[in-house]
């Protein structure tokens, strides 16, 4: 028996790059398996200065950590500006990280798909 | 079979969605078109119910949610019809607990939008208009009774005009209002809360919350009719 089904959900916005490794998209404690599909994020404001590194983390056991399953650098200007990161489903959590390490504090359109219940 | 989340009638037109997915952090993410940028102030605790849905624990002190006014301006409400619903469960010590607003009630400027419960058991719905006397005050209002404290509860209120109505777990209640019913609410520049007083210092609302939701518009796009709140309580209640 199916109690629900899954709805194909968009959420996003914009990060103010602040030096620091910050959270872009979080789903720490899924209700149950969850399917995130795709991230977009528009580095269309990097100059040749910008230095930025994206992480792709998973928890993948109950109580653990958050973990490093990927991470990309994106230095200088990017071209195209969309870059799309393929996501895979999670229990017990998911998090993208971006991060600058050089250049100024810039935004940073941002979208993420996933399907979820309720 | 794919469910596109725009294509579910409810969310036709829906400004503002929070269903709270983060379980971490200061910012909650909205789901909605319109991605209202929402700060969590004073830490809110991230709670899950045993059904693993996660939500968030207000203290009735500190803790509330804003977006900066000038990032909602779509919520500005006047002569549109609107549609706020989603869950709580309530408990005191504040006479007075704002779910969710967009007002301002010391003057001069009143102005905006506001949905509080008062001590009684009451879901209020209050409009500020400062050009426009109703009973006496710059304001008016509806309300209905029942919303008792530490129950889980599904509101849905719909503003139509002078006409407001209200459910609880997807049921009509008896709604009361002002003389001649509730009038356009003054346009407003506040922030929107969630949780707390427009100034952001007072009537704090202390319990759980999930998935507030605003649908809003001209005419009837921004009504949820009896049915589909009923058919939302239906698919969201086997999670309380």
């Amino acid at each position: 028996m199916i109690d629900a089904t899954p709805i194909l959900t968009e959420t996003g916005g914009t990060l103010t790059t602040d030096g620091t490794a910050q959270t872009v998209y979080i789903n720490n404690a899924p209700d149950g398996v969850y399917r995130p599909l795709t991230a977009i994020i528009d580095f269309a404001n990097s100059t040749a200065a910008e230095a930025i590194t994206v992480r792709l983390l998973y928890r993948i056991t109950p109580g653990g950590p958050l973990t490093v399953m990927d991470e990309l650098d994106f230095d200088g200007v990017i071209s195209p500006p969309l870059i799309e990161i393929a996501l895979s489903p999670t229990r017990y959590g998911i998090q993208i990280v971006l991060e600058r390490t050089a250049g100024a504090a810039l935004d940073y359109d941002w979208e993420v798909f996933y399907e979820a219940t309720p | 079979m794919t469910v596109f989340y725009d294509d579910i009638d409810v969310n036709e037109d829906i400004l503002l969605d929070l269903p709270f997915r983060e379980g971490t952090g200061t910012i909650t993410q909205d789901i909605a078109k319109p991605h209202h940028p929402v700060d969590l102030i004073g830490a809110p605790t991230w709670t899950p119910l045993a059904s693993n849905l996660m939500t968030l624990n207000l203290d009735g002190a500190t803790q509330y949610l804003e977006c900066p006014g000038a990032d909602c301006v779509d919520l500005d409400f006047t002569t549109e019809s609107y549609s706020i619903w989603g869950w709580f469960n309530w408990t005191f010590p504040d006479d007075s607990q704002i779910i969710i607003g967009r007002y301002d009630v010391d003057g001069p400027a009143f102005s905006g939008w506001e949905l509080y419960l008062y001590k009684t058991g009451s879901l209020n719905l209050r409009h500020h208009h400062a050009g426009t006397i109703v009973d006496g005050n710059p304001r008016s209002a509806a309300y209905s009774m029942g919303w008792a404290p530490g129950v889980d509860w599904f509101f849905g209120v719909v503003r139509w005009g002078a006409y407001v109505a209200m459910f609880r777990n997807g049921v009509a209640q008896t709604v009361l209002s002002s003389t001649g019913g509730i009038r356009n609410p003054e346009t407003c520049v506040q922030d929107l809360v969630i949780g707390t007083r427009f100034t952001k210092n007072d009537n704090f609302f202390k319990g759980m919350m999930w998935r507030p939701r605003v649908t809003g518009g001209a005419g009837l796009s921004g009504i949820i009719t009896p049915n589909r709140f009923n058919q939302v309580y239906v698919r969201e209640g086997v999670w309380f």
